[in-house]
């Protein structure tokens, strides 16, 4: 698939949903995750003019703030999470650095104080494949369980971001349990 | 025969009828007497006012460590005069956790004692300005006292005034040890480590166990609320060197410190408290630049006892 294509599927998908909550995992191939990422993010801040938490598990917030800010998206819609296990801590103002990939406890407290904000209208994790990088299917399972579930209550509209890969797959049947809709692009 | 069974039914007919109509008289005036009675708040406020009068007497009779989040674990807190063990392995804010519920107490009019027989003063204080805890004013006060004392030094009296006293239940121990300082009388007592008392007295286990259940005791009888620290294993099964703390202690506090990848996560759980309702979870605990703080909805991800 080409860009226009992923655009015009996204957009199509997100269009479908009417609801201004629930959570979705859109999966992708990993060639074309980047862009998808792109789409969804410039739908909801454009199209819904929503402000959201982008947790950010592969790329620093500096490398995500020059992705968007080509694609025209309003980074100052946007609060950073950044746990790619930076050396150095974030000097961005909207941005909070994590120690580690591996605490999710600590990204788990991240995202809990960050949706305190009344502006914040969506929670993007980029990407539960990434979690599985560094945790166990077990802890992976139970930490997207327990923060889907806190994040759902409180009325967010929740992005979940899963390559199409073995091991991510495997987490899929799980995860539909407790999701709105799996979105295959 | 058949009259006197009519003559019985009659009657029988009679006082179910009479019941009933009892009961259609009772149904139909009742709306009227629930229209008629006071406001269904006045008539609860006094018992309202004596219940919070009994939660305002109660919430004497508790301790709060004043640490965010820690308090919530517990319905009202630690019962005033009761012994808490605080176990961890190294690294788990022990040290900060007893500093910080001492600091709290202190700073809301209580006297409090800092015994060390690990780390200086000048160290013990050090964290305290780490924390930016203004203790000075607290000293100068008399309310925070922070006194170290040398294990070693310690155990040949014990040893001494355990000979002496054998066969005595209760044993005045500040008389020969001068626990706590002479005119200083605390609400509260932190003594780190027990872990370093048990050390000192190397194989003569006995005399220690006897020793710790007299110290235990002695704070007892005077209600002071007291804090052991024992030094554990990181993901411990039994929380003391000798594990008969635990038993003599009316309360237990375990901190971790969970290993998760090649990084630590710390979660604190209240083990047992006798006499208070608490929560029995493992909740997630952060040691920031403001002290501990604590987060009694945070599960925690890390395995325990991996």
């Amino acid at each position: 698939m080409n860009p226009t294509q992923i655009r015009k599927k996204v957009v199509v998908q997100l269009a479908r949903i009417k609801s201004k909550n629930g959570v979705y995992i859109f999966v992708s191939k990993s060639k074309d995750y980047l862009t998808v990422n792109k789409e969804i993010i410039s739908y909801l801040t454009k199209n819904l003019k929503f402000c959201g938490v982008y947790i950010s598990l592969n790329n620093s917030c500096k490398t995500m703030l020059e992705i968007f800010d080509k694609e025209k998206i309003d980074t100052k819609k946007l609060l950073f999470i950044e746990s790619a296990g930076q050396e150095q801590k974030s000097k961005v103002k909207n941005c909070v650095s994590l120690q580690s990939n591996q605490s999710l406890t600590e990204l788990s407290l991240s995202i809990s104080t960050a949706c305190k904000n009344d502006m914040i209208k969506f929670v993007f994790l980029d990407s539960v494949s990434t979690l599985l990088i560094y945790n166990n299917l077990e802890t992976t399972e139970r930490f997207v369980h327990y923060m889907v579930n806190k994040i759902r209550n409180m009325g967010f509209f929740v992005v979940l971001i899963s390559i199409d890969e073995e091991k991510s797959n495997q987490l899929l049947p799980i995860l539909s349990q407790f999701c709105d809709k799996i979105i295959q692009i | 025969m058949k009259k006197i069974l009519s003559k019985k039914r009659i009657r029988t007919t009679l006082k179910a009828a009479q019941r009933q109509k009892r009961f259609a008289i009772k149904t139909k005036i009742s709306p009227k007497l629930k229209k008629q009675r006071p406001p269904f708040q006045k008539r609860v406020s006094f018992a309202k006012f004596s219940k919070d009068t009994k939660k305002a007497q109660r919430a004497e009779e508790f301790v709060k460590t004043g640490i965010a989040g820690f308090d919530a674990l517990l319905d009202q807190g630690i019962p005033k005069g009761t012994s808490v063990l605080v176990a961890g392995g190294t690294g788990t804010g022990k040290t900060i956790f007893c500093l910080q519920t001492l600091f709290n107490a202190a700073k809301n009019g209580e006297k409090c004692l800092y015994l060390s027989f690990e780390e200086s003063e000048q160290r013990l204080k050090k964290h305290l300005d780490d924390f930016k805890w203004d203790w000075r004013d607290l000293e100068k006060k008399g309310l925070l006292k922070i006194v170290r004392k040398e294990p070693f030094s310690m155990t040949a009296s014990i040893e001494a005034m355990l000979a002496k006293a054998k066969g005595e239940l209760l044993i005045d121990i500040n008389e020969v040890l001068e626990i706590i300082p002479k005119g200083f009388q605390p609400d509260l007592i932190a003594v780190d480590s027990i872990t370093a008392i048990s050390s000192a007295f190397g194989k003569k286990e006995e005399g220690y166990r006897i020793f710790i259940e007299q110290l235990f005791r002695y704070f007892e009888t005077l209600t002071i609320t007291s804090f052991f620290i024992s030094e554990t294993e990181q993901m411990p099964t039994i929380y003391s060197s000798s594990g008969i703390e635990e038993f003599l202690a009316d309360g237990v506090v375990v901190l971790y410190a969970i290993k998760q990848g090649n990084i630590r996560e710390n979660a604190i759980e209240v083990l047992k408290l006798r006499g208070a309702k608490h929560q029995k979870k493992i909740v997630a605990m952060q040691i920031t630049d403001k002290g501990i703080e604590i987060y009694p909805e945070q599960e925690v991800f890390g395995k325990i006892g991996e």
